[in-house]
């Protein structure tokens, strides 16, 4: 195995272990921190994927990607998040629906559905099996080689998908992860957390394809999901807003 | 110790046929049986000594001399001279669980091997299937202990009885999960030579000792997810301080103690012989995952593991002198996070091999 294979592994494995401490943690403090911590090891992540021995992703756009990718999920969503929980002034999940141990078997039961449905799943060939990187739009970026000159050691078909068998079961169970936590927690600032590990999941599936994908998308995701969170900090805002004011009304009118 | 002369000599040849590497019979003389017999008589001698070193860890820890490190022995040597009083309420289950409880821990010493690196080396009693023999022991003396409390008719060594029941439920699986990804994470990368059975402790062992740079560099995720749900395990099982607190004796949290509350005598000191016995053959279960010691010579290679074990002991009393004991509503999601980490290794494991 080499290195890194190994850390791509470490970094997913990572990601799918905060998966299942955030269903255990109710302190939203805890969560949010989590989730930023995700947001970096995802960022980290382009940099360990590898395509046949080669590293993919040492051009300058990527690592401009993954710059803003850790900056934006690792720092900035997360940032926002506290000053929501601030304004919001809610600390802690009272009950969720499903308690936190039994959450947390139900996230172990999601993860073995993933890498079950991750075993299904079969990546799309590679769209070009040529030795030019296709995610070398234009001619600022030289292609590299993908394959080493002829009598290198690698043997790997052409087209051949070359990804660490964690990249899509982990992708998946973050998404379903994310889902369950929407379900479950009653506040809104834990809804937003799940919505935020949905897009974390989503990321992953988007580096796995990242060998095909425009940088374009990526970039879309980001800016949703940053105006989703503006917007969702907003509206979580006015929802305590409007609920304090009604409870006080509700109280001078019980004094009455 | 001597048990292995009691047993019919049929039963021994078949045991040593079991344990003999595929082909290279061994003859099975005494001096054969005399060397097999070092592991267990090591784990009879020295398990106590290894409360002795938690303890003192703890007491420098905090600043304090601390009592000897041979307390644990004085205390077994106090208790054992001792009489026993039992209350009329209580029946013969009463009776016979501290010594259900210290012969199935003498049973488990003899399944669990001790740093030999050879099928011959290994475990006295090793044979296919062993592992899950070793959680069903644990059960058993689970059950004995537990019958014991509930025959006491106190309420709160019910209470005791309850949670002890409870925190197992959810450490058995993390055990026996996590062993079996440990089985299939070795099985994947050596081809195992089944004369020792599958799911056999002195399998894994023999097979990890013998190739651990590769075995570990391989598998590395899964067998570190693996020592960590095992470490959780050993504290629970061992009734150690984020799960339960050892030394507290009247308090409404504790969960082991409060079943052993009307013990007393030379009973109060089978219990206590019988824990850390069963502190010792985890704590040996874990450092033969972790520390596989193969050096070439059986002698070193028993004292490193010993030396392992002694490891795993002040590691325990490092972890009891920086936390606190958990709430009591947080214990059972410990235990559950352990759980989902065996789990977690054994669907990574199947994952590894389920893919081309």
């Amino acid at each position: 195995v080499n290195t890194m294979d190994f850390l791509t592994d470490l970094a997913l494995l990572f990601v799918i272990l905060i998966n299942l401490t955030m269903l255990a943690s109710s302190r939203i403090v805890t969560c949010i921190r989590l989730v930023a911590i995700q947001g970096m090891s995802l960022g980290l992540l382009p940099f360990f994927l590898t395509e046949q021995g080669q590293n993919l992703f040492v051009t300058r756009r990527l690592i401009i990607i993954a710059v803003v990718t850790f900056v934006v999920k690792g720092f900035i969503l997360p940032r926002m998040l506290t000053r929501a929980l601030r304004l919001a002034d809610v600390r802690h999940e009272i009950e969720p629906l499903i308690g936190h141990s039994a959450s947390v078997l139900i996230g172990v039961m999601l993860l073995a559905l993933s890498f079950w449905m991750g075993s299904r799943f079969q990546l799309p060939e590679l769209a070009r099996s040529d030795t030019v990187l296709p995610i070398s739009g234009g001619a600022e970026h030289q292609p590299q080689p993908k394959t080493p000159a002829p009598g290198g050691a690698t043997t790997a078909e052409p087209g051949k998908r070359h990804l660490s068998n964690l990249v899509i079961p982990a992708a998946l169970s973050t998404i379903l992860i994310g889902m369950f936590l929407i379900v479950i927690r009653k506040k809104a600032l834990n809804q937003v957390i799940g919505y935020l590990l949905m897009e974390n999941g989503i990321y992953i599936f988007g580096v796995a394809l990242a060998y095909d994908e425009p940088i374009l998308i990526e970039l879309g995701v980001l800016l949703d999901v940053f105006v989703a969170v503006f917007v969702m900090g907003i509206t979580i805002f006015h929802i305590s807003r409007t609920f304090d004011h009604i409870d006080t009304t509700l109280l001078t009118n019980l004094k009455d | 110790m001597k048990m292995e002369m009691c047993v019919p000599s049929s039963w021994i040849s078949s045991c040593g046929g079991l344990l003999a590497a595929g082909g290279a019979a061994s003859e099975l003389t005494w001096s054969r049986i005399a060397v097999q017999c070092v592991p267990t008589m090591l784990a009879l001698a020295l398990s106590p000594l290894m409360l002795g070193i938690i303890n003192r860890t703890k007491a420098v820890m905090a600043g304090r001399q601390g009592p000897p490190m041979f307390q644990p022995y004085y205390d077994l040597a106090k208790l054992l001279g001792k009489g026993a009083v039992y209350s009329r309420t209580t029946t013969w289950i009463f009776r016979a669980g501290p010594i259900v409880g210290l012969a199935v821990m003498l049973m488990a010493t003899l399944l669990v091997p001790l740093g030999g690196s050879s099928d011959e080396d290994a475990a006295p009693l090793g044979f296919g299937g062993d592992l899950i023999l070793l959680a069903y022991l644990l059960g058993l003396a689970r059950f004995f202990m537990v019958a014991a409390a509930l025959d006491t008719g106190s309420a709160f060594c019910g209470m005791g009885a309850s949670r002890e029941v409870f925190y197992s439920a959810l450490a058995e699986p993390a055990l026996l999960m996590g062993l079996a990804a440990t089985e299939r994470a070795i099985g994947r990368y050596y081809v195992l030579d089944h004369s020792g059975g599958m799911l056999s402790l002195s399998e894994i062992h023999v097979v990890l000792s013998n190739d651990a740079g590769t075995i570990w560099a391989q598998g590395a995720l899964i067998l570190a997810l693996v020592a960590v749900s095992l470490v959780v395990v050993l504290l629970s099982e061992n009734s150690r301080i984020p799960i339960d607190d050892p030394k507290t004796h009247l308090e409404l949290t504790m969960i082991h103690e409060v079943m052993v509350l009307d013990h007393g005598g030379p009973d109060l000191a089978f219990i206590l012989y019988a824990k850390a016995l069963k502190l010792w053959v985890l704590s040996a279960l874990l450092v033969g995952l972790v520390v596989p010691a193969n050096t070439g010579s059986l002698g070193l290679n028993i004292a490193i593991t010993v030396l392992a074990i002694f490891g795993v002991a002040f590691l325990v009393g490092m972890i009891e002198s920086v936390m606190a004991r958990l709430r009591l509503p947080r214990v059972p999601q410990l235990l559950v996070a352990a759980m989902a980490l065996a789990g977690l290794a054994l669907v990574l494991e199947y994952r590894e091999v389920a893919a081309p």
